[in-house]
């Protein structure tokens, strides 16, 4: 609501909405002291409200600039072809054979740089709103719960969806991930759906939600699972292409060449190894090897849509000269 | 005559002062809009032109029955954007540095801190010095934040005009504004020029 009062006083609603809100306000006066609180919070921004000066005569240079560009874009008219003979084909055809030995690997390295770049803005989309839900939650990402309907990385894509953070359940997928071909049939569940959902079909929603993309799992702190607390860290690991479900646990996206790893900074990298640079974390395994939440705050442990974050046993290696 | 009719006199009909009175309308809130943006009048100035430039070029583009000015924004942010790429001139101070670690998203107690005391006289704060410590603010907030802010409360769009800018969802804009406006809150508590701190 409260960010429909911001909208009320900025009239930045939609007319049905101005009036839901103007309905609510004749009759709550609560909302309506908070509505006061919020127009006095917006007062500082209020002095700078005023129109910079633009430079004298900005108009006429932007017409002038306008038809000087569109008179330069003008190509001059092409002379009329003469007619082709035997030796243009010959050369034509000798350069069209050259150009197709180099054209079609090339073409293939351009398909793999446009669909790992779209990937990439997807990965930087969904940082986005992770960033915007981690300011209005405490600083916390959306937490991957221990047990229940919502205990699969996956769950990131539901809760982000459900509060308005991402729209279209195709920034999801990884344009090179096998789950592009089905895009047309893919939604991200509701979180009702999830809680409705039982046995297989769970299983099955648990697999499927997270779309191409895998999702930081949380960390151990005093023997208790710990939601990612956003603290804008360059080598975390917050997102990436999802892994496989068996070792090693590289990503298939991208041919299984490498993935893509969106970091808590919001920076995205292309890895080919499962380790981020400057760093020796293995972004798909925690310190002690396993596909399981970290066991510090700065182990990030980055799991598929299905996984769990279950508590294993942590087995602490013992240090030399001492007896386990 | 209304915006779409003098864009679309130009496209038809080649009406030179149709462009010229379009250009005219939008010369000072288009500017502020873009100085705002990229924070440097002369890239502000090559950014005007460049939008008006892609107007014309894409007024073919443009369909009937929609609105002239979410159009002309979405061009102008792409091309504030593009300055801004080309620039490499990217802040990289954010607002995000000076805000508390403890997770607080209680706007009301900031409203509260920020309106329970009158300022005394001596500390009373300058106008204009506040009023560019608030530009400075709003230009240190994080890139996606500042877009919000600068669409919605500077140049009045509405919510759903500045999702279709900014192609992202309505809900977006909605909680990035707010995000916007508590950093600026806390940002503000912290500033020598408040006098309530």
């Amino acid at each position: 609501m409260r960010d429909h009062l911001i909208g009320y006083l900025l009239d930045a609603l939609d007319p049905a909405e101005h009036e839901m809100v103007e309905a609510r306000l004749s009759r709550d006066p609560q909302l309506k002291k908070e509505l006061d609180l919020i127009s006095r919070a917006l007062k500082p921004l209020e002095c700078a409200k005023g129109h910079f000066d633009p430079p004298a005569g900005l108009a006429e240079r932007t017409c002038e600039f306008v038809v000087r560009q569109t008179q330069v874009m003008i190509a001059p008219p092409t002379p009329p072809r003469s007619r082709w003979s035997m030796a243009d084909f010959v050369v034509a055809a000798g350069i069209f054979f050259a150009a197709t030995m180099l054209f079609f690997p090339a073409m293939n390295q351009s398909r793999f740089a446009a669909r790992l770049s779209g990937c990439q803005d997807n990965l930087r989309k969904i940082g986005s709103a992770l960033t915007d839900y981690s300011v209005l939650h405490k600083g916390y990402f959306p937490n991957v719960a221990g047990e229940g309907a919502h205990s699969a990385a996956g769950i990131y894509a539901s809760k982000l969806f459900e509060q308005g953070f991402l729209n279209g359940s195709n920034v999801v997928i990884c344009p090179a991930s096998s789950l592009a071909e089905q895009a047309t049939d893919f939604r991200v569940p509701t979180l009702q759906e999830l809680k409705a959902a039982r046995g297989e079909q769970l299983a099955r929603l648990h697999a499927q939600m997270g779309g191409s993309y895998g999702y930081n799992l949380g960390y151990v702190a005093d023997g208790e699972y710990q939601p990612t607390r956003n603290l804008r860290r360059p080598a975390f690991a917050l997102m990436s292409d999802a892994p496989r479900n068996v070792p090693p646990y590289h990503s298939l996206n991208h041919e299984g060449c490498g993935q893509n790893v969106l970091f808590e900074d919001l920076h995205v990298q292309y890895l080919t190894t499962c380790k981020a640079h400057g760093c020796d974390d293995d972004i798909f395994l925690n310190d002690s090897g396993q596909v399981a939440p970290g066991l510090h705050l700065h182990d990030a442990v980055i799991g598929a849509s299905h996984s769990k974050p279950e508590m294993r046993p942590v087995t602490i290696p013992a240090l030399p000269g001492q007896s386990r | 005559m209304s915006d779409e009719e003098l864009l679309l006199a130009h496209r038809d009909h080649a009406d030179r002062l149709a462009f010229t009175e379009l250009v005219r309308r939008y010369e000072r809130e288009l500017y502020s809009y873009l100085r705002r943006y990229l924070a440097d009048a002369s890239m502000a100035e090559d950014a005007f032109q460049a939008t008006f430039l892609q107007v014309h070029l894409k007024s073919d583009q443009f369909e009937e029955g929609r609105k002239f000015r979410p159009w002309l924004y979405t061009i102008a942010t792409n091309q504030a954007i593009d300055a801004q790429r080309r620039n490499k001139r990217h802040r990289s101070v954010s607002l995000d540095r000076n805000t508390k670690q403890q997770g607080s998203d209680d706007l009301g107690s900031l409203m509260d801190l920020l309106v329970s005391k009158e300022p005394t006289p001596d500390a009373r704060v300058d106008a204009s010095q506040q009023a560019e410590w608030i530009r400075s603010a709003v230009e240190d907030l994080p890139e996606s934040l500042g877009e919000a802010v600068n669409l919605v409360y500077y140049q009045g769009l509405k919510y759903r005009e500045a999702a279709d800018i900014l192609k992202i969802p309505v809900g977006t804009v909605k909680s990035r504004l707010h995000s916007a406006i508590l950093k600026l809150n806390e940002a503000w508590m912290q500033s020598p020029l408040n006098s309530n701190q």
